[in-house]
């Protein structure tokens, strides 16, 4: 411990007056579901009756220490047992006790019924992040604590001010975003450790434990965001792995899905075309440092030294830096090494970035191999290839798991039944979850197609939303998603399901326009 | 003292601290035996979802069609497992005493053979021991060359005994490459 | 190692007669006496380590933000504390007073098997300088706990475990070799004339905890020779990739954990059972249904396990059976509570140091046995499982529950111990300063753990700070006033008012019928029992 962090710790003392800090809540939270308010009743209650027993055991005590001390003159009576007594205060404390278990065994088997749920979350906890996958809608992403660490990591001075930020290590980049009033059944496990997802406000607290699944589920009232922590010691960063929910009203909720599905269809974009991109070192190396910084560093350090032996240093490690490991070093970040701290990016970062990252690790700290990684390098050997050391000519290594190759154009008519049943599969993948199946949409955000003015009105108005969205409301664009084709169709396929009979069969050739 | 009273306590106290050694050593035995008695204990009470890991027979008791059951599938990798690993499906749905058949897609990704092994958990607990394979890849290990990939099959029912409160269950298999330690 | 020196050096003035000198005096002692005083010397000295980790730990928690340590060293601290606390002052502190007492209590002339009585006390040095070790070693001590969870203890440590599993091993051997000495003591060498029924409550509970002792210390030695093969020889008992269940750990360490921390209580019962009736001039209430009470919650300790272990996905019906039975375990400590207020009751109390630590130790016990209660309420356990509101159940039973009971006990035997009074007044002020700095340092917590700090944390939201903030000020003057102690018992050997053979009036049993300072041989011949 350093002198200057003494003097540091007595100053900031002295700073934090109780006004800068936040109220802290003095009992248990009701929350916002109706078990958390049933667990709290019972908190209550047994606290009350505790109460209760201890005014009246602590006063009997106090009574005697007050009237029966010797100084007073009291003379010691002689008795020592009371069969009759005995036999009371073993019976009474056995009623009180049933009292207590009937209403916590009701809230009990009210916890643990986890069937007939809406929506189900697969709950995925690894050092020290949070992964969430929406088990129906094809969502998944990682949610990772927000504040930075130069708010908390204070030894080497205050950098930065934490008082501030009203969500201190209580807030992440992606919260898990769920509907009100519909059960949301959570199956946690774990990567590596048991961890723990608990957020207080819903009364859910379950470990996470790997190789196995547990459930457990809310519903909740009110929408809002609630925070909680991982509540099982994890390691170095348990203290760092909070846990935020974002409850959205169902109209809210519908539209963060939509977001995500067209989030999810640019990012593969992305994806591809990293694939056929070339960065340059300068670029790798800057979007690489960023990336170490927000993923490495806290157990590698920024100066690429480790925490030796959990985590080892990539300054001069053999892996960073012999130039025909770099397979193994792709390896090592994208799947993880198992049996140690060391997780697999494959899943969080792009190719991208692992490119850039990897590249980073090979350049930094005096590490100078001079080898740029490509992300189809990254691809080309995750997917298990091997890599010639003379990366420079990434160029010429054959890419076998390019996905979807651009495929030709599909510009030809169809008739209006093949247009019908393509369009109806379109519309169940793409439409359906806003303006629902039936066509009656969720109005108001989500009009109703059956007998709306634009399904039944000018074909190129319909068109044109369809293609380019309608700003200004939750109605996205669909040109980059769908093929011409595909839009034809499901044009087609508004204007005459549910009873818009309007006979116009649209073929790609005028969507294209 | 004299001899005679010490004679009698000193084979008092060695008999005395045998016993207590002998306690000692059979705790001892005892907490390992635990092992295999938390394998039954969990059987029993249906504790952490563990299936058995032997096939079951054939279903003989016909097939409930009242009843419909959700059987929803996860798959997940272990880290450091370069493997591909996902179900053909996400859910489906079975009546009680049906057989099904699922496939699991599997492809070695290390850049080098491997073996894998997928450990099953069903979700609720208690459901485990209504969970009937007859035939499933997590019986064996899963031995793949690189770049090598595979379906490999599951075959299972729901028991007819299935208690009523269960109409949604999720069957989890993680995939560890044990390809280091299967070796020695 | 250091310890064993320091102990010496206060320890060559009071006994008498044909004994070795100086060092080997305490190598090779076979007398119960002086390694009662061995065994309670080490556990003050692990005491303070143990609590010089908690001012790291306060100082850390102080204010949010890392200002001192890093995350790692912070599990460290925590994990070795909580070790220190456990295996190496509470535990050796009761073996002490049960080999300095049992045998002037029961009438006998020394423990039954003396020399394997020197040999357990002093593996015990060697135990803790390979846990304190492996602290200044590369990789960093154990950080997983004091519980160990696997995997976190096995494949994700960091090379410490297997200098954690061996020092865990000595110390199992070191309580089982103690424990059976106890045992067949008890049994074979009462005096003549003292039957079961006719011993002290005191005997009784070292009696009951010894059994405990046998019976689930080798549990947790077998549960960490499991972690170490897993960790170094490629089993799977915990591992699911090799089909075993991390869960599993859970069920093993806490069929051992339960009864291990009545094995910490069940002591301290004993000692305030004597203590009580002594400064209130009246038999102890109710001495058959003590007995029963602390063989009923022995036997309920084997069967309430998995009470911490709530939100690990256990079926219905098994948290059912665990709430139901922890919550019986409310029936036998009330019974006890409800005891000692009877024997309080129309007593002729007077308040000397001892009898002011067993009132604390009541009350404040029992503060933590209702927080115990509504731990084990299952759908509640929910939300204060790993909070601070468990930290601040079992600091209220171990510090304010064990821990006041071993000063009660030392305070109340130091004259038959050293031949001295020690200075009521600084004992006062001991107990004082403790009383309110505990309450400080503890009494917060649950109020931070019901509003949703996670225990083993080394940083926390803001809302959080202002308790934090007074829980480590109290930690501090706790940790501080504990020096008072070493005062008293430093002055107390050099010197001061002679003490009679029996200097609490009130006080019964055979141990005040032998001069003060005991003689190094008591009982040679037994005494008879009316």
């Amino acid at each position: 411990m350093k002198r200057r962090n003494l003097g540091w710790l007595l100053l900031g003392s002295l700073l934090s007056s109780s006004a800068w800090a936040k109220d802290m809540p003095l009992n248990m939270t009701q929350g916002v579901t109706d078990v958390s308010q049933s667990v709290y009743d019972l908190h209550m209650l047994v606290m009350w009756i505790c109460t209760i027993i201890g005014i009246v055991v602590f006063g009997a005590m106090f009574w005697s220490m007050i009237f029966h001390r010797k100084s007073r003159g009291a003379k010691a009576a002689t008795f020592h047992e009371s069969t009759k007594v005995e036999i009371l205060w073993t019976a009474i404390p056995i009623l009180i006790l049933i009292g207590m278990a009937w209403p916590a065994t009701t809230t009990l088997i009210n916890m643990e019924d986890n069937a007939n749920s809406d929506i189900t979350i697969q709950v995925t906890g690894s050092q020290w992040k949070w992964h969430y996958k929406y088990f129906d809608q094809g969502i998944e992403f990682y949610s990772v604590l927000a504040t930075p660490s130069s708010q908390f990591d204070n030894r080497d001075g205050i950098k930065e001010d934490k008082w501030s930020n009203p969500n201190y290590l209580l807030e992440v980049d992606k919260p898990l975003v769920i509907p009100v009033n519909r059960k949301v059944r959570f199956l946690i496990t774990s990567d590596d450790v048991i961890h723990s997802w608990w957020v207080p406000a819903f009364a859910v607290k379950q470990d996470a434990n790997p190789g196995f699944i547990n459930e457990a589920w809310t519903k909740v009232n009110e929408p809002g965001i609630y925070r909680g922590q991982c509540a099982e010691l994890c390691g170095k960063d348990h203290g760092y792995m909070p846990i935020v929910v974002d409850v959205r009203s169902e109209v809210d909720y519908e539209l963060w899905l939509n977001q995500q599905k067209i989030a999810k269809t640019k990012a593969a974009e992305a994806q591809a075309q990293s694939l056929t991109a070339k960065m340059s070192m300068d670029e790798l190396m800057g979007l690489g440092e960023n990336i170490y910084t927000a993923h490495c560093a806290a157990c590698h350090q920024a100066t690429g030294q480790g925490l030796p032996p959990a985590f080892p240093a990539l300054k001069g490690s053999p892996v960073a830096t012999t130039a025909d490991r770099l397979d193994e070093h792709i390896n090592v970040v994208f799947h993880g090494r198992s049996g140690t701290g060391m997780q697999g990016y494959g899943k969080q970062l792009t190719l991208k970035e692992i490119a850039a990252v990897i590249t980073y690790e090979r350049n930094a700290w005096g590490n100078n191999t001079g080898q740029a990684v490509q992300a189809a390098d990254v691809n080309a050997t995750a997917a298990g290839a091997t890599l010639q050391p003379a990366i420079e000519v990434s160029e010429s290594v054959t890419i076998d798991a390019a996905p979807v190759a651009a495929a030709e154009i599909d510009m030809s008519d169809l008739s209006m039944d093949e247009l019908m049943a393509k369009g109806e599969q379109v519309y169940g993948a793409k439409c359906a979850a806003c303006h629902q199946a039936n066509g009656a949409g969720m109005p108001p955000a989500f009009p109703a197609l059956k007998g709306s003015p634009v399904a039944i009105g000018d074909v190129n108005a319909h068109i044109d939303i369809v293609a380019n969205g309608k700003p200004g409301s939750a109605m996205m664009g669909f040109a980059a998603q769908l093929s011409p084709q595909e839009m034809a169709a499901v044009i087609t396929y508004e204007r005459n399901a549910w009873g818009n009979n309007t006979g116009d069969t649209v073929q790609a050739s005028s969507v294209a326009k | 003292m004299d001899k005679d009273s010490v004679k009698p306590v000193d084979e008092r106290v060695k008999k005395g601290v045998t016993k207590l050694l002998l306690t000692v050593f059979a705790m001892f035995a005892f907490g390992f035996a635990l092992v295999p008695l938390y394998d039954v204990f969990c059987d029993i009470t249906g504790l952490n979802g563990k299936t058995a890991t032997t096939a079951a027979t054939v279903n003989a008791d016909g097939i409930d069609t009242s009843r419909t059951i959700k059987v929803q599938f996860i798959s997940r990798t272990a880290q450091g497992a370069a493997w591909q690993f996902a179900p053909e499906v996400n859910s489906i749905e079975v009546h009680p005493g049906e057989m099904k058949f699922v496939k699991f897609y599997a492809k070695n990704e290390s850049g080098r053979d491997g073996i894998a092994q997928a450990v099953p958990s069903v979700s609720p607990g208690l459901a485990a021991s209504y969970f009937q394979k007859i035939e499933c890849f997590c019986f064996n290990q899963q031995p793949l060359k690189s770049t090598e990939e595979v379906w490999m099959p599951l075959q299972f029912y729901v028991d007819i005994d299935l208690p009523e409160d269960i109409n949604e269950l999720t069957l989890s298999y993680t995939l560890y490459d044990i390809t280091d330690s299967a070796k020695s | 190692m250091t310890t064993a020196t320091e102990t010496l050096e206060h320890h060559d003035d009071d006994h008498h007669d044909h004994k070795m000198t100086g060092i080997k005096r305490w190598l090779y002692t076979t007398n119960h006496k002086d390694i009662g005083s061995l065994y309670l010397w080490f556990s003050f000295i692990m005491f303070l380590t143990g609590g010089a980790m908690a001012m790291v730990i306060r100082a850390e928690l102080f204010q949010p933000g890392l200002q001192i340590i890093e995350p790692d060293f912070f599990n460290q601290m925590t994990t070795v504390h909580g070790l220190i606390m456990v295996f190496g002052a509470i535990m050796p502190a009761f073996t002490g007073l049960a080999n300095w007492m049992l045998p002037m209590m029961i009438g006998a002339p020394d423990m039954a098997l003396p020399r394997l009585n020197n040999w357990s006390f002093w593996i015990l040095p060697f135990a803790f300088a390979i846990l304190l070790s492996s602290l200044f070693m590369e990789s960093g001590g154990p950080n997983f706990g004091w519980t160990f969870y696997a995997p976190l203890s096995t494949t994700y440590s960091n090379g410490s475990t297997a200098f954690f599993v061996f020092a865990v091993h000595i110390m199992g051997i070191s309580s089982i070799m103690g424990a059976i000495n106890i045992v067949v003591t008890i049994m074979n060498l009462r005096a003549p004339g003292m039957t079961y029924m006719k011993m002290p409550l005191f005997v009784w509970t070292f009696f009951i905890t010894a059994y405990l002792l046998i019976a689930v210390m080798p549990v947790l030695a077998g549960t960490v020779t499991m972690v170490l093969t897993d960790t170094y020889f490629g089993t799977s008992f915990f591992n699911a990739a090799g089909g075993g269940d991390p869960v599993m750990f859970q069920h093993i360490f806490w069929f051992f954990g339960h009864p291990e921390v009545y094995i910490m209580i069940l002591p301290a019962f004993g000692i305030v059972s004597t203590i009580i009736p002594a400064f209130a001039r009246k038999p102890l209430f109710g001495y058959s249904s003590m007995v029963y009470a602390t063989s009923s919650i022995a036997f309920l300790s084997f069967i309430v396990w998995a009470h911490h272990m709530f939100t690990t996905g256990m079926p219905l019906a098994g948290e059912l059976f665990f709430m139901y039975c922890t919550m019986l375990i409310a029936v036998p400590t009330g019974v006890k509570v409800f005891n000692w207020v009877a024997t309080m009751w129309q007593g002729s109390m007077t308040f000397e140091t001892p009898m002011l630590f067993s009132i604390a130790f009541v009350i404040l016990f029992t503060i933590g046995g209702f927080s115990g209660l509504m731990l084990a309420m299952t759908p509640v356990d929910f939300q204060y499982h790993d909070t601070y509101f468990v930290v601040a159940h079992f600091h209220y039973v171990l510090v304010t529950g064990s821990l006041f009971s071993i000063f009660a006990g030392a305070y109340y035997w130091l004259p038959k111990w050293t031949g001295h009074m020690y200075s009521e007044k600084l004992g006062k002020l001991h107990f004082w300063c403790s009383l309110i700095s505990v309450n400080l340092l503890f009494f917060p917590m649950h109020f931070l753990g019901l509003a949703g700090m996670p225990r083993r944390i080394p940083d926390y939201a803001l809302q959080f700070a202002d308790f934090n903030k007074w829980v480590s000020i109290g930690g501090f003057a706790f940790g501080l006033s504990q020096l008072i102690f070493l005062v008293v018992v430093i002055k107390c050997i050099k010197g001061g008012e002679k003490a009679p053979a029996k200097p609490w009036d009130g006080a019964e049993g055979l141990e005040w019928e032998v001069p003060s300072p005991a003689p190094y041989h008591t009982f040679s011949t037994p005494p008879e029992i009316k």
